[in-house]
């Protein structure tokens, strides 16, 4: 079926608050996979696929594990998606205070939805990039300072399980000396998101159904009492 | 023209927010239907039915067809039977007499039957990208039979019809903004210039409906007439508004876009500052003033309300207008410019008649009002370098009018904000006896505040704010809320929205105000019926001269329209 972005946004924010998360998490949660969908990342079957994979909604309890800390580098652990938000915000907050930082994630999944933080550094007119290896394959995304956009490559690898890497520094990053498989310049990412804003977004009418249940549960059965709560 | 912008002091923000000030405000120039009419007239948008396809009791479809200078849309209205007894305004409706739908281009025959299966069934229906706007609106059971009666045995309705109630329809939904998969926001803002304004396509949405009631009436008249039916009079068609009920689903909105809201307030600030300092005052000056004072005076004295506390606040309002003229009059000590006028009227009359006269000004001087409502981004600029030392500075500082309430008296935290089950209706109830506080929504910012003061000292002073978060994620939205407000002039309603004195209606009528609606009849302190475009120019008007002088209607004063 057809959404339009902020329908599509304001479903998944009520789903997950219908799965009890806060408010900020819930609008961190669907930013990042309306992001990832609208600029061309699959971001909603790969939603899709993760909600029927585990209990999603834990990431709290996944964020707050950090193991390690060092001046310029920290590593967590995650089993889980949606990981990276605030995670993002202390690597980001680390950057402006000591120049660069790194954090290593072992573990978790879907890192497709911390690419919308890239974007957030990029805001905040650091430079950053994503790493992460996914079926045979490393993933190495960049933004650089004061650029709306991200820059997308593939690399072919032998070594299936790197740890995901975000990085933020004030100065720009040392590019990569491999030639990448597949790129997406941040050229083709932004007209993908112009053509998703023109014509909107298909989505699956199972995942609407699942979001719609979810979301249904911020809802307050009416009764009598409450309808004069609406002035009759 | 934007050198005088800051040159003077602005109203502080806990008087300007303040949530019965704005609960008192009014329409004025720059208010959205203002600024719409003024381009559809200067730009001379030619708006003609395709298709106007109603039967004897005026029940079909009408396609409306508008070209503007640089894009055409269709504005499509489908006309269906409906029982008395199902007319209802609420939200919770599932039936009503006009369902429409604005969209971008010509439709297509396809197009036109896919939006007729959709739009009667409003939010259960799908609609496609090109469609902006989906609104829906029910006959005034008051005036419509009785209109099309009149006309249709060649008489003109009597105007005192209009002074109770100002229109032959009520829009009761007006939505936009990505709904139901309709066009986002952010696609209306960049591919049409005409709407590219907050609610700019949902006030023409309003002012189509407007056109079509006057045609449908006609229409009916000369259908039941047998050739004796008349056109309606051009001065009682100028004084034909529209209706609109508004409810609590609006006050959520200025909650949510804290931003957008103090880029509006802080446009009309500004304008209200410049005309107040610079404004010139000379005899020509001052009778035109006068010229409004009285106009506005009667334009309240006409405002015909059943509740009893706004027909009192109408009284007191007409009166010092009246006091206000004859100070105007008498006083050898004005100065130069308003502010004597200003000051005198802020010390001595009520908050109604203050935010009254910043209107009336502001009609005075076209040339010192901002251009309306710059494009805000909305998204929210967080710190998660700042430290905790520093949060906690920023919250005494921009939110000591939060850290005031005591939220352990029950009174302050008598109310909660929820959504209904039907049809996600926001409604209100009390939190010590009725289900449902779990799924509060997070409205009252006053207390999220005092939440996140309070764990504050959980906290070492030096730590970030991105490690606060980091363990206490539950805090992320409020913390970056404060962060982006404390760099924001206005934004923040003074006012805890679960206090047990709280008045939704304040909330209602302040982003009514900036829509530019008038004659406010509040049905409760939560809901309020409203008239838009009442005295507005007329489609034929459009390509004759355009003098921007509608605000504040009064009934035509013609004899022969008086029975």
């Amino acid at each position: 079926m057809h959404v339009s972005h902020s329908e599509l946004n304001r479903l998944i924010k009520q789903a997950f608050e219908g799965s009890g998360l806060a408010q900020g998490v819930y609008q961190a949660a669907a930013t990042s996979i309306v992001w990832a969908e609208t600029h061309g990342f699959s971001g909603l079957d790969i939603f899709e696929t993760s909600l029927k994979k585990v209990d999603i909604f834990d990431l709290e309890l996944t964020l707050s594990e950090a193991i390690e800390s060092n001046a310029q580098h920290m590593k967590v652990t995650s089993s889980a998606a949606f990981w990276g938000r605030s995670a993002a915000e202390l690597c980001i907050a680390k950057a402006v205070d000591r120049g660069e930082f790194e954090l290593t994630i072992e573990g978790g999944y879907d890192h497709v939805f911390m690419l919308n933080r890239l974007s957030r550094a990029a805001d905040k007119n650091l430079y950053a990039s994503l790493t992460w290896s996914e079926d045979g394959r490393l993933i190495h995304v960049t933004a650089d300072a004061g650029r709306c956009c991200v820059d997308y490559c593939e690399f072919p690898i032998e070594l299936n399980q790197v740890d995901a890497k975000f990085k933020v520094s004030q100065n720009q990053l040392a590019p990569t000396r491999l030639e990448p498989q597949t790129r997406i310049p941040p050229s083709e990412i932004k007209k993908r998101y112009s053509r998703s804003l023109d014509q909107g977004i298909e989505m699956s009418s199972s995942l609407w159904n699942t979001l719609t249940d979810l979301a249904s549960n911020v809802l307050v059965q009416s009764t009598e009492q409450s309808r004069s709560g609406a002035g009759d | 023209m934007q050198n005088y912008r800051n040159e003077f002091p602005l109203r502080l923000p806990e008087v300007v927010m303040d949530i019965r000030r704005l609960g008192s405000m009014h329409q004025s120039r720059m208010s959205f239907m203002r600024e719409l009419v003024r381009k559809i007239m200067s730009e001379q948008w030619q708006i003609k039915h395709s298709i106007f396809e109603l039967d004897d009791q005026g029940f079909g479809t009408a396609v409306y067809s508008i070209d503007t200078p640089t894009q055409n849309y269709s504005y499509v209205l489908f006309s269906n039977y409906l029982e008395d007894h199902e007319r209802n305004d609420r939200v919770i409706a599932e039936k009503w007499d006009v369902t429409m739908a604005l969209c971008i281009g010509d439709i297509s025959v396809q197009q036109l039957q896919d939006l007729r299966i959709n739009v009667p069934k409003q939010e259960l229906g799908r609609y496609a990208s090109n469609v902006i706007v989906l609104s829906r609106g029910n006959k005034s059971s008051r005036n419509f039979d009785y209109v099309v009666e009149q006309l249709s045995q060649g008489l003109q309705p009597d105007v005192a019809h209009f002074i109770d109630a100002g229109y032959l329809y009520r829009t009761t939904a007006v939505y936009g903004s990505g709904k139901f998969g309709m066009a986002d926001w952010y696609k209306v803002k960049s591919h049409c210039v005409e709407f590219n304004k907050p609610f700019s396509a949902e006030m023409f949405n309003c002012f189509m409906l407007r056109h079509f009631s006057l045609e449908q009436t006609e229409h009916l008249a000369k259908a039941r007439g047998n050739g004796k039916s008349v056109s309606m009079d051009t001065q009682i068609k100028h004084y034909v508004g529209i209706g609109n009920s508004t409810g609590l689903g609006m006050a959520p909105y200025l909650i949510r876009h804290p931003k957008l809201i103090s880029q509006w307030v802080l446009s009309r600030e500004r304008a209200i500052a410049s005309v107040s300092n610079l404004g010139e005052v000379n005899q020509a000056s001052i009778s035109a003033l006068e010229a409004l004072l009285s106009k506005a005076q009667l334009h309240i004295e006409q405002t015909v309300v059943p509740d009893p506390i706004q027909a009192g606040t109408n009284q007191v309002l007409a009166a010092e207008l009246a006091s206000t003229a004859a100070w105007l009059g008498a006083s050898v000590h004005i100065g130069t410019n308003w502010r004597a006028l200003v000051d005198h009227v802020f010390q001595s009359y009520s908050i109604e008649t203050q935010e009254l006269l910043n209107s009336l000004l502001l009609e005075l001087h076209p040339d010192l009002c901002d251009e309306v409502y710059a494009h805000v981004d909305e998204s929210f600029d967080t710190s998660p370098e700042m430290t905790v030392a520093e949060l906690r500075s920023v919250i005494e500082s921009h939110y000591q009018w939060a850290l005031a309430y005591d939220f352990s008296q029950h009174c302050a935290s008598h109310f909660f904000w929820y959504r209904s089950e039907e049809k996600m209706e926001p409604r209100i109830g009390q939190r010590f006896n009725e289900p449902g506080v779990e799924k509060e929504m997070p409205l009252v910012i006053a207390r999220l505040v005092r939440q996140c003061y309070d764990k504050l000292s959980d906290f070492d002073d030096s730590q970030s704010i991105a490690e606060l978060i980091l363990t206490t994620p539950n805090l992320s939205a409020i913390v970056n809320r404060i962060q982006t407000m404390s760099h924001q002039c206005y934004g923040e309603i003074r006012g805890n929205l679960a206090d047990i004195e709280m008045r939704p209606m304040d909330l209602l009528r302040c982003k009514l105000s900036f829509f530019g609606v008038s004659k406010f009849d509040p049905k409760s302190k939560l809901w309020v019926r409203n008239t838009m475009f009442q005295g507005a120019p007329l489609v034929s008007d459009i390509g004759k001269p355009f003098k921007d002088d509608w605000c504040f209607p009064i009934a035509p004063t013609d004899p022969s329209l008086r029975h």
